[in-house]
């Protein structure tokens, strides 16, 4: 379904030019959930955003083909792209708090994604939100509905982003560090909402996180980056019970009780 | 990495190297440099004293400065000797005396004076001898030259405007920061009174506490008492934005591990939480000398201000507040060009800084 | 030998006052008892709202408790004065959880650690003792001329450890300290506060809410729930023998991350106390 060949982005920094990612391949098939894997500054997080075209103006796609359905996303122009973005990819951020803007309710936000890629009535909008926030495992949605980011707690907070990108039905989610704020037991939650979205909603999932025990529990497939390339990549469960490359090894060591 | 210079540098001075890139900014920085040049050293830049009269040459056109002489030759430049005569309406015509030439001298000894108020000099930069006059920018009423007063007028008004900025900056930083690092009580009863300052519309606040200035003091009296009242209304703005500014930063975790550590409030206040709102407190002075300057010009100029023989920008433009003066002598608008460039200047410096300094430089290496 | 008591310690926040209604409070910490012998590292586990860094910040005078007794090498230090108690802050120091705000931007890291070694040493010798910290968490001496800003967040977390080495504290607790951090680099920061305990006689007060990463350094584990501590017990025993409802859930979450059916939501007793279950295995009743 989403097919990233060769991807290349650069960065100036003063004099050098800094290789942030190095020739990535990756494919995620249908209703699959593909765990990238690396520490902090191995271009995992870039990789996502290239996807979208949401990188900062200081980086440099330089070469690389992103397929998706057929289209190549970073040579479609930027009318098209904003047609995908929000409706057959959303993403879910690490942090709700900065995603979300502050001075506008949930309904607001969740609204507004409604709004600009369906066409339904306010009503209908109003109906599909409390079922979204139901979904995500909102009990009280019609709260929820007319709070502000900040008055809510870590974890409705997460949901409440969540259910923003399955609001227009999309294909795919990226999701970014969707739990490193979090507690561990919030954590264990948005796993199996994640899960129980991908069968009810049959999208797939880019899991970008630096835990390989996140992606261990959730993930079907597996690719770890070290330094802008991908170094190892395979069925979950085979990578990690026989990974090959040290930096796998790594964490796995540090995963393992 | 081999071969980099090990040198490191904090935000701040990352950010004064960006403002170093921006030309405008640096041309007017080189701009303000040389007012303030010239109003510091005015004595040596200036032919005459600020109070050097020759009521003959009342609204004496700029004298021409001549390099070729009749025979069309390069030559050492000269002013010619003026007449003075009337017409009918007994309005002075000036006429060229082409059998005077006064040879424009340079480095030459004139009027005695103090560098700095200390060192005694005679060296001026150029003059002619008498009885030639060398009016650079035209004469005033009294046939005092005006380029000369235009620098003498800037030491007052430059210097009001920093001076006046530096009081209120420090009263507000004191303030503020007491205020937003313990709030509570000392920061309501601190926010209060600085909230009675800024209800006072400014200049009647500045009418009224100018009234309340005696009448004989002289006039370094009246500068004085003009940049504390100056400063007594600024201050009160600046201080509620630094509070605002302490009471985030008292949140910091370098403030928490500060405490931790054991530094004592004044300590955390001075070495963490002031420092931290320079970056605004210098924009925001750039940004207000301007406000400062006009303040004093707009009192000269209504007569409250410097008055006579003294010259400031100010008073020097209330010359030019007839329609005859501005028609015949349209040199005596100069002075508003000036206040006109300080403010510029001051301005662009500010809103270049505002820039530099702005958050975007603070990304701390999170990649 | 004891190195710190807490007995009894209540910290109540008021919650929003409404007209005519009575004040609602938050417990955040309610009761606790608590002991941290010398050489024995203590974890202290719990979710954000438990009451755990409010505790670690009683400890620390960063908050004033309202009741209770807080003994530190012997002392009371809870009914001390500021004044009193600040000749003694060396003893017990704090890493926090964010590595890009603990650090003052303006200093450079000589400065930091400078500035906590000035409270409580003479300033002879103050640059070796500075290069001596730096070093022994693992970095060159050549970044004391540095700035923050310069350093990846586990490279700040190990300045911010080496603040604290400076003031060569009894006790430190590390609230929260790694879980900013991604998991190599985690494991690289645990290590190293493995390796320091040979170094310097210091113990450990880990508060976080990961028993996974608690585990790795502490001997004994507490667990907090709602401003009470409801378990305690040798890590081991913990990890193997869950008694509590509430531990068993957050043991699930980290090692298994799954998630039970029904969250534990039970409201605790006014007289819970804990109770010994054999083999210094306290569950509260």
């Amino acid at each position: 379904m989403l097919n990233i060949n060769g991807l290349t982005i650069k960065v100036a920094d003063g004099m050098d030019v800094k290789t942030l990612v190095a020739g990535v391949d990756l494919p995620i098939g249908e209703e699959r959930i593909v765990g990238l894997v690396g520490g902090s500054g191995s271009g995992k997080t870039t990789t996502g955003l290239a996807i979208l075209r949401l990188l900062s103006s200081q980086l440099n796609i330089t070469s690389g083909k992103i397929d998706f359905l057929g289209k190549d996303l970073l040579a479609c122009p930027e009318k098209e792209l904003r047609r995908i973005r929000g409706k057959d990819i959303s993403m879910v951020f690490q942090e709700p708090l900065n995603a979300f803007n502050p001075v506008f309710t949930i309904s607001q936000q969740i609204g507004e994604v409604l709004k600009y890629h369906t066409k339904l009535t306010r009503r209908q909008r109003k109906e599909r939100i409390e079922e979204l926030l139901n979904m995500v495992g909102i009990k009280d949605p019609v709260r929820v509905c007319r709070n502000y980011p900040h008055q809510l707690s870590g974890g409705m907070r997460q949901r409440a982003m969540i259910a923003q990108a399955i609001a227009a039905n999309p294909k795919l989610i990226i999701a970014d560090e969707p739990t490193s704020n979090l507690d561990v037991t919030l954590q264990a939650r948005i796993i199996e909402l994640f899960r129980s979205l991908r069968a009810d909603l049959k999208l797939s999932i880019l899991l970008i996180t630096h835990d390989l025990g996140l992606v261990a529990h959730l993930a079907d497939e597996v690719a770890v980056m070290q330094q802008g390339k991908i170094v190892e990549t395979g069925a979950t469960r085979q990578v990690l019970e026989n990974p090959s490359h040290a930096y796998t090894k790594k964490l796995m060591e540090v995963v393992k009780i | 990495m081999a071969g980099k210079p090990e040198k490191h540098y904090n935000q701040f001075q990352l950010a004064l190297k960006a403002f170093g890139r921006n030309r405008l900014a640096m041309a007017c920085f080189y701009v303000l440099i040389a007012l303030y040049g010239l109003a510091i050293f005015a004595d040596f830049f200036t032919p005459y004293s600020y109070d050097d009269e020759n009521r003959i040459y009342s609204y004496s056109p700029p004298t021409k400065i001549h390099i070729f002489n009749e025979q069309g030759h390069l030559t050492r430049p000269f002013v010619y000797g003026t007449k003075v005569t009337f017409d009918q309406y007994h309005r002075r015509m000036y006429e060229v005396k082409k059998d005077e030439r006064y040879p424009v001298r340079f480095l030459t000894p004139g009027q005695e004076y103090r560098i700095l108020g200390i060192v005694p000099s005679r060296i001026r930069l150029f003059s002619v001898d008498e009885p030639g006059r060398i009016y650079l920018w035209g004469a005033d009423s009294r046939g005092r030259d005006l380029y000369s007063r235009l620098i003498y007028g800037g030491r007052v008004s430059l210097s009001i405007g920093l001076i006046g900025v530096m009081i209120s900056f420090t009263i507000g930083l004191v303030i503020g920061g007491i205020a937003g690092y313990y709030g509570g009580k000392i920061d309501d009863m601190l926010m209060r009174i600085c909230e009675m300052f800024m209800m006072v519309p400014g200049f009647y606040l500045l009418l009224a506490l100018r009234a309340v200035v005696p009448a004989d003091f002289n006039s370094v009296q009246v500068y004085i008492a003009i940049i504390v009242i100056l400063s007594f209304i600024g201050w009160a703005e600046l201080a509620r934005i630094i509070r605002g500014m302490c009471l985030s930063l008292r949140e910091r975790d370098f403030v928490l591990a500060a405490r931790a550590m054991g530094l004592s409030d004044m300590a955390i206040i001075i070495k963490h939480i002031l420092p931290h709102t320079l970056s605004y407190s210098i924009i925001a002075i750039m940004l207000s000398i301007p406000g400062y300057i006009l303040a004093e010009s707009g009192l000269s100029l209504i007569g409250l201000g410097i008055q006579d023989p003294y010259a400031s920008w100010g008073n020097l433009l209330s010359e030019a507040m007839g329609i005859i003066q501005i028609k015949f002598a349209p040199w005596i608008l100069l002075p508003g060009f000036f206040i006109f460039l300080t403010v510029m200047c001051f301005n662009v410096i500010g809103d270049a800084l505002r820039d530099c300094l702005d958050p975007k430089f603070k990304m701390e290496g999170k990649v | 030998m004891t190195l710190l008591e807490l007995q009894n310690v209540r910290k109540y926040f008021p919650g929003p006052k409404h007209f005519l209604e009575e004040t609602q409070y938050v417990r955040a910490v309610d009761h606790v008892d608590l002991t941290i012998v010398e050489g024995e590292n203590l974890g202290l586990v719990g979710e954000s709202g438990s009451g755990k860094t409010t505790l670690g910040r009683l400890i620390m005078k960063l908050h004033k408790a309202d009741s209770g007794a807080i003994i530190l090498n012997g002392k009371d230090i809870s009914k001390l004065s500021d004044n009193e108690f600040r000749p003694l802050r060396k003893n017990v120091q704090m890493v926090f959880q964010d590595p890009y705000s603990s650090l003052d931007p303006r200093f450079t890291v000589h400065g930091l650690l400078a500035e906590a070694d000035q409270l409580s040493q003479e300033k002879k010798d103050r640059n070796a003792r500075l290069e001596k910290a730096i070093q022994a968490v693992g970095l060159d001496i050549s970044c004391l001329k540095r700035y923050p800003h310069e350093f990846s967040g586990g490279e700040r977390q190990r300045i911010a450890i080496a603040r604290c080495l400076v003031m060569n504290p009894k006790l430190l607790i590390l609230d929260e300290a790694v879980s900013s951090l991604d998991v190599l680099i985690q494991e690289q920061v645990l290590q190293l506060l493995k390796s320091l305990q040979q170094q310097y006689p210091v113990t450990y007060l880990f508060i976080s809410h990961n028993l996974r990463v608690v585990r790795k350094i502490c001997h004994k584990i507490a667990v907090m729930y709602r401003g009470k501590i409801v378990e305690l017990a040798a890590s081991d025993e913990i990890l193997r023998n869950p008694l509590h409802p509430y531990t068993k859930e957050l043991l699930t979450a980290a090692i298994d991350y799954k998630s039970v059916d029904k969250p534990y939501n039970e409201p605790i007793g006014e007289n819970s106390r804990l109770i010994d279950n054999g083999n210094g295995h306290f569950v509260i009743n």
